[in-house]
């Protein structure tokens, strides 16, 4: 096989087994790779009954069939798992440098099964792998682990580890690869840690083949070519995603205050600019991108990765703190203890409002008072949570759990879609992010869609991807007008980007330089496979909608696609978005209608089941009366 | 004046490009370990890229036995037939740019003057310039100093 190594590592931890077998070309043409293969696998492998933090839950770590190659951005990893924080689907996409070497090492992808009964880790080398003994790990950061590993299997080895976060079952806690690129949200560390894995260490001297090397070059110079003229290339290079801090703080799409408002009037302290600026000693880049929207920066004798604009908002704007050097403190001890920013940052900001509304008191917390802005308390919270002592046992729930357990109507400012915590995009201030983190399959999510189009008005790539009748409504981000079109569109696309596995930044849902029939021929001088345009659109399709399938056998339907009543009933107080609410009803209609799901309850017909080979699947929805 | 690959590590950002286009174009596939020009950490979080910069004293062809490394117009060559895989150039090379990798020692012999590691690169970290025996001495005391003399 060309592109697929076409082995997967199936790992089973009850009975201490690993065993490589061979990929089903069926499979991977059918599914791709990456989100495609882990939503196949998880809905094949778990069901409703599945505990997703018993023995019975799969993790999976998948590359693509382009992971491995010099395609700009293919550095990305999927992992895949049933959610402990949302009981849906869960995955998570990383960058970094781990996922080529599961194909270096000779796998496509390492599917995890069972539990063992002692910690242990896996070590995974040119084809073997190994289930070896952790008790000298458990216990141990995300960093630590890392260090002890590189020690004793060499420099080149690559990590992907949990913290005392994922130890603890944190409902929200993460897989950190690198040290700083983590595989964060839905709550996959905690999975990890259920079945007693501490890490997976990889290296492998192997390589990947593509079916039409001159093809390949040809588009790659291209690629480059473009990517190096695109305007938007300078400024990300350059910051990164914190570069968003400054232009969503003025169009009131920065999450401020657990997300009353979109605009923080101390933004300018917490800047992007400020943070890389004042910090970076050097550029960095996930492995094969030549878009290097890294940074490292060093604080005290400490170098790490920078905050990502999530978290700047989670450790700054959304609990009112301006401190950019305890922004970069509080996302490395993130990191090192194995949490994601985004759910631990909006839980604490959760608590701060209960607190300050009186639904919390002292009694709940323990003694503590829960004053907004207030950085060693933050800091105590952090540990607290990863190490589930005290209060930080409820925060260590995420939020929608927590806010059930303490009751009062502290569930009203619980702001969650099905269990994961909200974002840094209020959709007040762009409504197609009110529509994605809504219909979002492992809850509130951006990336899920990735709607970038109307941030900062694309009308030249709308022009060109949709057509000019969509203009102006389609690029004007209070506009709840076609948001349902793109927001199809872009799924789709992010679905089977991620399947490659490319990063949806590098050039395709941002800044979009990539579309469908780059899509196409990418994949098929690489695998050798022949892949038209229209057939790549319905295998993204295919991908989406047996995710959604999987979604409607745990009961999901039009009901769930909601958004908490800050965003659709109170309108905007202040900032860039003031007034605005989130149209959402109007917009879901228009998505429905898009995906070709019933419009008044979101479940998928079993037409259009069928038309993407998805039979099994309307069987089993039939079976549990679950078609529209 | 001798054609060479040199890196300025200041500019890396360990993105592992040129790794990728070295072995495609040399080994027809993508593979870092099979490249001849590697990248590791720095201490300051930058990249670091090992390559061969044809350096004027060349220890590794004094350290082989057989007589495979050879120098052609400055250039350190191979010949794959008389390599017998002993590894005594990778010891006697400071920075390791000599690999015995498949059963023969590899390392860069300067593609062309336009390379694909260089033309790959995003952030000119790599060059390939005619250089001067004391340009090529200094690039090779850099690349010892980085990676702290033990390649
Ligand atoms: S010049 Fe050729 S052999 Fe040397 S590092 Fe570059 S691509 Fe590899
Ligand atoms: S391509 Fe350039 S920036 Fe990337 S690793 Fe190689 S030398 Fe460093």
């Amino acid at each position: 096989m060309y592109g697929y190594t076409g082995k997967i590592l199936w790992v089973d931890l009850t009975r201490g087994k690993a065993e490589g077998k061979d990929l089903n070309p069926g499979l991977a043409r059918n599914y791709l790779g990456g989100m495609g293969l882990c939503m196949r696998l998880l809905y094949d492998l778990t069901d409703v009954d599945t505990d997703p933090l018993g023995p019975e839950n799969v993790l999976i770590f998948a590359a693509g069939p382009v992971t491995g190659t010099s395609w700009p951005g293919s550095g990305r990893l999927q992992v895949a798992a049933k959610s402990p924080l949302t009981g849906l689907a869960g995955y998570s996409n990383s960058g970094g440098h781990f996922s080529p070497h599961i194909k270096y090492a000779g796998f496509d992808a390492i599917v995890v099964v069972g539990r063992s009964e002692k910690p242990v880790y896996l070590f995974v080398e040119d084809g073997r792998a190994e289930i070896r003994d952790a008790s000298d790990l458990w216990g141990l950061d995300t960093w630590e682990t890392e260090d002890v590993l590189r020690e004793r299997h060499g420099e080149d080895v690559r990590v992907a580890a949990i913290g005392q976060a994922g130890e603890n079952l944190v409902k929200f806690a993460a897989i950190v690869t690198g040290k700083g690129r983590v595989a964060a949200r839905a709550g996959i560390g905690a999975v990890m840690g259920s079945k007693k894995l501490k890490a997976v260490a990889l290296r492998g001297e192997g390589g990947v083949k593509v079916a039409d090397p001159r093809g390949f070059e040809e588009m790659l110079e291209e690629a480059m070519r473009k990517i190096d003229g695109s305007p938007f290339s300078e400024t990300y290079r350059d910051l990164g995603t914190p570069l968003l801090v400054l232009p969503m703080n003025v169009i009131g799409r920065f999450p401020t205050k657990n997300h009353y408002m979109g605009s923080f009037e101390r933004a300018e302290e917490i800047s992007g600019e400020k943070i890389v600026w004042g910090y970076r000693v050097a550029k960095r880049a996930c492995f094969s991108c030549r878009f290097h929207c890294k940074n490292i920066l060093k604080l005290g004798d400490t170098i790490g990765d920078h905050p990502e604009y999530e978290t700047i908002c989670s450790f700054g704007s959304n609990i009112l703190i301006d401190d950019p050097e305890f922004i970069i403190r509080m996302n490395w001890l993130s990191n090192r203890l194995g949490m994601d920013t985004i759910s631990l940052g909006g839980t604490i900001a959760w608590a701060m409002e209960c607190y300050e509304r009186g639904l919390l008191t002292r009694e709940d917390t323990g003694g503590l008072e829960l004053k907004w802005g207030d950085r060693d308390l933050v800091e105590r919270l952090v540990r607290m949570t990863a190490f589930r002592e005290g209060f930080g046992d409820v925060l260590a729930e995420g939020v929608r759990r927590a806010s059930q357990i303490i009751g009062r109507g502290t569930e009203r400012y619980a702001m969650h879609v099905k269990g994961l915590e909200i974002p840094a995009q209020d959709g007040r201030a762009q409504k197609s992010m009110g529509l994605a983190h809504a219909t979002a399959a492992r809850g509130a999510d951006h990336l899920t869609h990735s709607t970038f189009l109307d941030e900062v008005g694309f009308e030249e790539a709308i022009r060109e991807r949709y057509g000019e009748q969509y203009l102006p409504e389609m690029a004007d981000r209070f506009s709840p007008k076609y948001k349902g079109i793109m927001a199809k569109d872009c799924e789709d696309l992010t679905a089977a980007v991620s399947s490659m596995v490319i990063c949806v930044t590098a050039g395709w849902l941002f800044p979009p330089l990539f579309y469908w029939e780059d899509l196409a021929r990418l994949y098929t001088v690489v695998t050798g496979i022949e892949v038209s345009v229209s057939e790549m659109k319905r295998t993204a399709e295919r991908i989406v909608n047996i995710r959604r399938a999987y979604l409607i056998k745990h009961g999901v339907t039009r009901a769930s696609d909601s958004l908490p009543e800050r965003f659709t009933k109170e309108p905007a107080p202040a900032g860039g978005c003031k007034g605005q609410i989130v149209e959402l009803d109007q917009m879901l209609d228009e998505y429905y209608e898009a995906r070709g799901w019933n419009v008044e309850t979101g479940l998928i017909p079993r037409g259009k089941l069928i038309e993407l080979g998805l039979e099994d699947v309307a069987d089993d929805l039939a079976r549990l009366g679950r078609l529209p | 004046m001798v054609l060479s690959v040199i890196p300025e590590p200041s500019r890396c950002v360990f993105c592992f490009e040129c790794t990728l286009a070295c072995s495609s174009s040399l080994e027809g596939e993508f593979s870092p370990a099979k490249a001849r020009i590697r990248v590791l950490e720095s201490r300051e979080g930058h990249g670091l890229p090992i390559v061969c910069v044809q350096c004027p004293e060349h220890p590794c062809v004094d350290a082989c036995p057989t007589g495979a490394l050879q120098v052609e117009v400055g250039i350190v060559k191979v010949d794959e037939g008389s390599c017998i895989a002993c590894g005594a150039c990778t010891s006697a090379c400071p920075i390791g740019a000599v690999r015995v990798i498949g059963g023969r020692a590899v390392k860069c012999q300067v593609c062309s003057e336009e390379p694909p590691c260089v033309k790959i690169c995003p952030t000119g970290a790599l060059k390939v310039v005619d250089a001067p025996d004391e340009e090529r001495e200094k690039a090779l005391g850099l690349l010892v100093e980085l990676t702290g003399g033990g390649g």
